[in-house]
């Protein structure tokens, strides 16, 4: 060993460049190759899969509403899993089983939690309902993330009237969404935002980075980390509850005349009702908020129907106050008991 | 220069960030301290506003055992005194434990006595005509931007530690040219204050954090859902229809606050009108508190049809508390045959102590005394 000499040049201490600018520019590429590297550590860990879905753009004739994107398709991770999503050329989320032609359909109508946030395309309500109705009856989902009444009624009437429809209002969120006020966000660069956002490519390009789509997903979970308690379900909330569950039942007058009973409504009912906790939600829920009937427009006393499960808390996702695929089976398999049994053609014709 | 001793121990990295940090909350607190006692200077050892504090379901209160000279925006200082449950107590060398209660007043910042020493409020006025020479122990549950639904849930709270003695009155008022857009609109959103025991200990016991508020709104601005000065846009957001109902479950808050409190022989419901409806001209005092001209005479074009729906409102929440066996107090005769610049705070749409005084007066119409 003792023979070994040092090469002349590891004994020369390395010049490295000194001042301000350059040591800068040290730490600039220092932050750019850590975030390279966590970007693809992040992609390696969730397959690739997108953190949010991106699937969502404005709507051309309306710039205070978004819409679907047709023919757009995702693998998202949601809740410690991966799921498909994909959009049908009609710009409805697509029901995989549901057939090309068909004599019969039915029309699903609501927000996220007809959408399926967090579901695979043969996960949703309306895919549970058609795995039911077989390849006679096609199950259309018009469920669009962030969609109130006032959302409900321009699907409607889009739909044609001879069609059958059930109309089901998120308890979490749709009393709120009554207040009718202008959207502040809207879709950039595919995703949901909550501020206006004129993106162009450079933005976008930084936005479906999976480090800003985790950014975006956390600083949301940190904003929403107190769940707000829907209007009617708290002592604080019961004057509004009074003025705009009834301007929901109202709005939906001239579709009912139009259409008969082949429109029928239900809800998704609120989680905190079987899981309250002052911790959670703001303001604190009514003690008797489990056994209430729905303020919502409810032919099939939907809450009740969930309370009678043991398992009711399995209905939603983990961590989350949308279905889970139990839930969504769950509530699937109450429409088609009620609206398509035992005689399905009578029923979607009445 | 001179080159390093290698014999001496170079401190390390993390205890260099530690010094640092320390230096750094150092001079924090040192700059706050500074500008606590620049505040205090300034403002004489008087506060410059009231603290705001919520409870669990962010209704405002009062804080307990609260004591201080407030400044308002116009007047002399004044004392300021609240009991163990946030209640305001007529005098401050009153224990401030539970006493048996004949009045109790409830409502916002006019049953408060914005700006008023306690003895100009209706509650004591009222108290005072109850009890001829003896006095009448009177306290008032009021705090600014409560309403009558927020409020049932300090009476609650109250009601579960009060005496099992009746009290003579409980005078609930309701303001409606404010608590109308509040129930309404103030449920929009749910707001969860950042570090909130901070931040109201900060604004119970810090003069700067008051001046600090105040200097953000002024710098920045209202917040995006702060309602427009003085005007009530829930009248325009809702149809006629909408606004029976809204009057209807007004009319249910009041009695689901009344069934909180703690019993009383008798109920007295006040139905405050807002300044306008009392004189048209008293909108006027909010021009300087609107962005631009464009949007003050935007809401003033809509005066004269808010009046009018607000005592359509008005009236149907006096006949509905009627029909459901309370007695209720309408001061809008009383208040129109002043000078409303005698009755209305010039500006805002707090009543002075004159107005006040005509508040009592509409309160013994409704009772019935002499």
């Amino acid at each position: 060993m003792s023979d070994v000499l040092p090469t002349p040049h590891r004994s020369v201490p390395r010049r490295r460049a000194r001042g301000p600018l350059a040591r800068a520019a040290r730490g600039l590429a220092g932050v750019l190759l850590a975030v390279a590297v966590a970007e693809l550590l992040l992609r390696v860990a969730v397959g690739g899969a997108h953190l949010a879905p991106p699937v969502f753009r404005n709507a051309q004739a309306d710039a205070r509403r978004y819409v679907l994107e047709p023919g757009s398709q995702a693998a998202v991770r949601q809740f410690g899993r991966t799921i498909s999503l994909s959009v049908a050329a009609d710009g409805t989320r697509r029901t995989p089983a549901a057939p090309a032609r068909a004599s019969r359909i039915v029309h699903l109508v609501g927000d996220s939690q007809v959408f399926g946030w967090g579901l695979s395309d043969d996960e949703t309500i309306a895919s549970r309902l058609q795995a039911r109705l077989g390849d006679t009856v096609a199950v259309v989902n018009h469920g669009v993330p962030g969609y109130g009444a006032e959302g409900y009624l321009a699907a409607l009437a889009s739909i044609p009237a001879s069609d059958r429809v059930i109309v089901l209002h998120a308890e979490e969120n749709d009393g709120a969404d009554a207040y009718g006020l202008a959207r502040n966000g809207g879709a950039a660069c595919g995703f949901l935002v909550s501020l206006s956002l004129d993106a162009g490519p450079l933005t976008c390009a930084g936005m479906r980075l999976r480090l800003v789509e985790l950014g975006f997903v956390a600083w949301s979970a940190f904003q929403h980390r107190h769940a707000m308690t829907p209007l009617g379900f708290s002592a604080h909330s019961q004057v509004a509850a009074a003025v705009l569950y009834p301007r929901i039942a109202d709005g939906y007058a001239q579709e009912r005349a139009r259409r008969g009973d082949r429109l029928s409504f239900s809800v998704v009912p609120w989680k905190g009702r079987y899981a309250q906790s002052s911790d959670d939600y703001l303001p604190p829920p009514l003690p008797q908020a489990e056994t209430l009937p729905s303020p919502l427009p409810d032919d099939l006393a939907m809450p009740h129907r969930f309370a009678l499960r043991a398992d009711r808390l399995a209905l939603f996702l983990d961590g989350d106050t949308h279905l889970s695929p139990a839930g969504a089976d769950f509530l699937a398999g109450v429409l088609h008991e009620a609206y398509f049994r035992p005689d399905v053609a009578a029923a979607v014709t009445p | 220069m001179t080159a390093a001793d290698p014999t001496i121990r170079q401190p390390s990295r993390t205890r260099r960030w530690i010094v640092a940090l320390a230096g750094y909350a150092a001079i924090a607190v040192v700059t706050f301290l500074f500008l606590e006692g620049a505040s205090r200077l300034l403002h004489g050892g008087r506060r410059p506003m009231l603290p705001y504090v919520t409870d669990a379901a962010e209704g405002p209160r009062m804080p307990r055992r609260f004591d201080a000279d407030i400044q308002f925006a116009r007047g002399e200082p004044v004392r300021v005194c609240t009991d163990d449950y946030g209640l305001r107590m007529a005098r401050c060398d009153e224990p401030t434990a539970l006493q048996p209660t004949v009045v109790l007043s409830v409502g916002d910042s006019q049953a408060f006595g914005w700006g008023l020493a306690f003895e100009h409020t209706y509650a004591a006025l009222v108290a005072q005509r109850l009890g001829g020479d003896a006095p009448v122990a009177v306290r008032s549950m009021a705090a600014a931007g409560s309403d009558v639904e927020t409020l049932a849930a300090w009476a609650a709270d109250y009601r579960a530690q009060s005496m099992p003695v009746p009290h003579a009155l409980n005078l609930i008022a309701v303001n409606i040219g404010n608590d109308l857009d509040e129930m309404y609109f103030g449920r929009m959103s749910a707001r969860v204050p950042n570090a909130k025991p901070l931040s109201e200990w900060l604004t119970t016991h810090s003069y700067f954090m008051l001046d600090f508020a105040f200097a953000k709104r002024v710098l920045f601005g209202q917040s995006e859902w702060q309602l427009p000065p003085g005007a009530n846009p829930v009248l325009f957001a809702l149809n006629a229809g909408e606004r029976d109902r809204l009057a209807r479950a007004c009319a249910d808050a009041v009695e689901r606050l009344a069934a909180a409190l703690p019993p009383a022989t008798r109920t007295v419901v006040l139905i405050l009108p807002a300044d306008y409806q009392i004189a048209a001209g008293e909108f006027d005092k909010y021009r300087p508190f609107y962005d631009s001209p464009a949007q003050f005479d935007g809401w003033r074009n809509r005066i004269a049809a808010a009046a009018s729906a607000l005592d359509r409102i008005g009236g149907q929440l006096a006949e509905d508390l009627r029909a459901r066996g309370y007695t209720v107090a309408v001061p809008d005769a009383r208040l129109r045959s002043a000078d409303p610049a005698r009755v209305f705070d010039r500006q805002s749409h707090h009543i002075t102590a004159a107005g006040q005084q005509l508040l009592a007066d509409s309160v013994f119409d409704a009772l019935g005394a002499p």
